[in-house]
């Protein structure tokens, strides 16, 4: 997708107007994650109450345990897409997804609407790069801890009702120049 | 009438195949390209050709443009209508999938009034079913 600019692609990643080689987070920034992140939510989550942008903000781990869905971004400006939910909000989430009770959801359900989450803000990240990229498939894991935003390219704190969910950029695993 | 929602993502698939059975639809699911063609060929077999297709175009083992394609090729289903259904936003993968016979094309994420009124311009939503 041409981005006005005289951008052109290598092998090792994507040379930008200063003429050194950038990583996603050059066309993808936390306005944009938020955009998307927003977008995929009011049409397939919650329609009624929006993700609120909290802004450079990292909640503290208080040990709810934490379900990630991830997709990896291949090409010249590669990278891994991350939405992360507290188990709590994953289960709503996939309640609201797929129209059914909260009280039948089963962990099938949250995997499928977590990983489509990521897949589909990682898709629309994708086609906002310059030059070709591929989508890998969507992993979901559960954990303890949070991400470190620290050490995200770009990243994105939301607000839910009362939960609080990230959606993070980093680099890919190789190490993409930035 | 019958539909073929194909998508990779169990997730997609029913959330597509929710909303196209509150169209009335029955829905027919597959996860790739080639299984939509085996899904196809069944569904020819018992007399129940799909009016409509939704198709992914991220798919392992055979996309949605292969399958268009595909489908484009038989003349026995040439009356079934081939909507994208995908991420894939930019302009030329649009003419690209237009191209090879995609008759509609709704970009993720979409609502589902956006995928009814698309189905209504196209004349697959009976007067009466739906908002």
């Amino acid at each position: 997708m041409s981005t006005g600019t005289d951008e052109s692609t290598s092998p090792a990643g994507t040379l930008g107007t200063t003429g050194t080689l950038e990583g996603p987070e050059a066309f993808v920034g936390t306005e944009v994650l938020v955009e998307l992140a927003q977008a995929v939510w009011a049409s397939f989550v919650d329609d009624e109450v929006p993700l609120m942008d909290l802004g450079p903000w990292a909640p503290e781990p208080d040990g709810t345990p934490v379900v990630v869905g991830r997709v990896t971004i291949q090409g010249s400006a590669a990278g891994v897409l991350s939405v992360h939910l507290p188990a709590p909000a994953a289960a709503e989430a996939a309640a609201r997804m797929f129209d059914i009770d909260p009280a039948v959801v089963v962990p099938e359900d949250i995997h499928d609407a977590t990983g489509e989450i990521a897949n589909m803000v990682g898709g629309n990240v994708k086609a906002m790069l310059p030059g070709e990229h591929r989508l890998g498939l969507p992993s979901v894991t559960t954990g303890a801890d949070g991400p470190a935003l620290d050490e995200a390219l770009a990243s994105a704190t939301l607000l839910w009702g009362e939960h609080v969910l990230l959606v993070t950029l980093d680099r890919a695993a190789g190490g993409s120049p930035s | 009438m019958h539909a073929l929602v194909v998508d990779d993502s169990r997730a997609m698939r029913r959330i597509v195949s929710g909303i196209l059975s509150t169209l009335a639809f029955e829905t027919v699911e597959a996860d790739n390209g080639a299984s939509a063609l085996t899904e196809l060929e069944r569904l020819t077999a018992a007399g129940t050709v799909p009016a409509l297709a939704c198709i992914d175009w991220n798919m392992p083992v055979m996309d949605g443009l292969e399958l268009v394609s595909a489908v484009r090729a038989e003349r026995r289903w040439r009356d079934i209508t081939l909507m994208m259904v995908t991420t894939e936003s930019e302009h030329g993968q649009i003419v690209r999938a237009l191209a090879a016979g995609a008759h509609e094309y709704l970009i993720k994420p979409f609502t589902a009034d956006a995928m009814e009124d698309k189905l209504r311009y196209l004349g697959l939503v009976p007067a009466g079913v739906g908002a």
